[in-house]
């Protein structure tokens, strides 16, 4: 009896497919599409051309490339300039951005040349004391006598009738 | 600072303050105002206060706290009430209002808030 070696055996069933096998199946009849490139090739060839192609196949060894290698190559030499152009603009638009931020440090820095700092501090502290030292905040309310708040309350409730009055 | 923050502020003030003569000072400005906003504000302060004089200006007075004409600052305070945190106080001044010579209105109105706040405990 034969011994089976790991070697003879075939294990095409759990080969990946190719993505040129793969373009087989493809349902697009108009172009298909291979990285974003959409390749206009002709599926629909005649058979006569086919005839012909395979007749000048003997003497010309690039006709034997088949229609699916072609668009492979196409698709390659498509993507390739898509990526040059891409390249290119990306380059453009880091110089053009460099240039924008050159131009606003020489900007700020003339900006800093020509700006004078000055601290308020008189008016800072006034605009602080004014938050913390308002006369009707409930805190600096709470350290009057009552009596006083009496007479604050019956005012300003004067006031607020008045106001709704008028 | 617009007036009535000037107002809120100084019956806040008075609700915080220890002296009794608050609680005088808010029924007499507060809750004899024209104005509802203020009566409803004066009634929160003294049911905050939470004294029994503060408690007996908004549950036993005639047309004042629970008892106030504007149907806003009655339901408003009874709200107050609800939402004290110790209500011992409150329930004795209801129970003294139900057992007093006060209105029999006064009495009906600190017998239904005093239900509430049985039910809602």
């Amino acid at each position: 009896m034969d011994n089976l070696k790991i070697t003879q055996t075939k294990f095409g069933m759990f080969k990946p497919m190719s993505k040129e096998e793969r373009q087989e199946v493809h349902s697009n009849p108009f172009g298909i599409n291979f990285k974003g490139n959409v390749l206009a090739a002709d599926v629909f060839e005649s058979s006569k051309a086919k005839e012909a192609t395979e007749a000048s196949a003997s003497t010309n060894p690039f006709a034997k490339m088949t229609n699916k290698s072609k668009m492979v190559a196409s698709a390659v030499v498509g993507s390739m300039n898509s990526f040059n152009e891409a390249f290119r603009s990306r380059v453009n638009s880091i110089i053009s951005f460099g240039k924008q931020i050159k131009d606003n440090i020489v900007n700020s820095w003339e900006f800093a040349k020509n700006t004078e700092i000055k601290l308020d501090f008189k008016g800072l502290t006034e605009s602080i004391a004014s938050k913390f030292n308002n006369q009707y905040s409930v805190n600096n309310l709470l350290k009057r006598p009552v009596d006083d708040l009496g007479e604050m309350f019956a005012q300003e409730h004067l006031a607020y009738t008045e106001s709704l009055k008028a | 600072m617009k007036t009535i923050n000037k107002i809120d502020n100084i019956i806040e003030a008075l609700c915080k303050h220890e002296d009794p003569k608050s609680v005088s000072i808010l029924e007499e400005i507060g809750t004899n105002s024209e104005i509802d906003e203020i009566r409803e504000k004066t009634a929160h302060a003294l049911i905050r206060k939470n004294t029994p004089e503060s408690l007996r200006v908004v549950v036993a007075s005639s047309g004042k706290g629970i008892n106030d004409l504007s149907a806003r600052v009655a339901m408003s305070s009874i709200n107050e009430i609800l939402s004290l945190n110790d209500k011992t106080e409150v329930l004795k001044v209801l129970e003294e209002t139900m057992n007093s010579e006060e209105k029999s209105e006064v009495k009906d109105t600190a017998r239904s808030v005093k239900a509430l706040i049985t039910y809602s405990m």
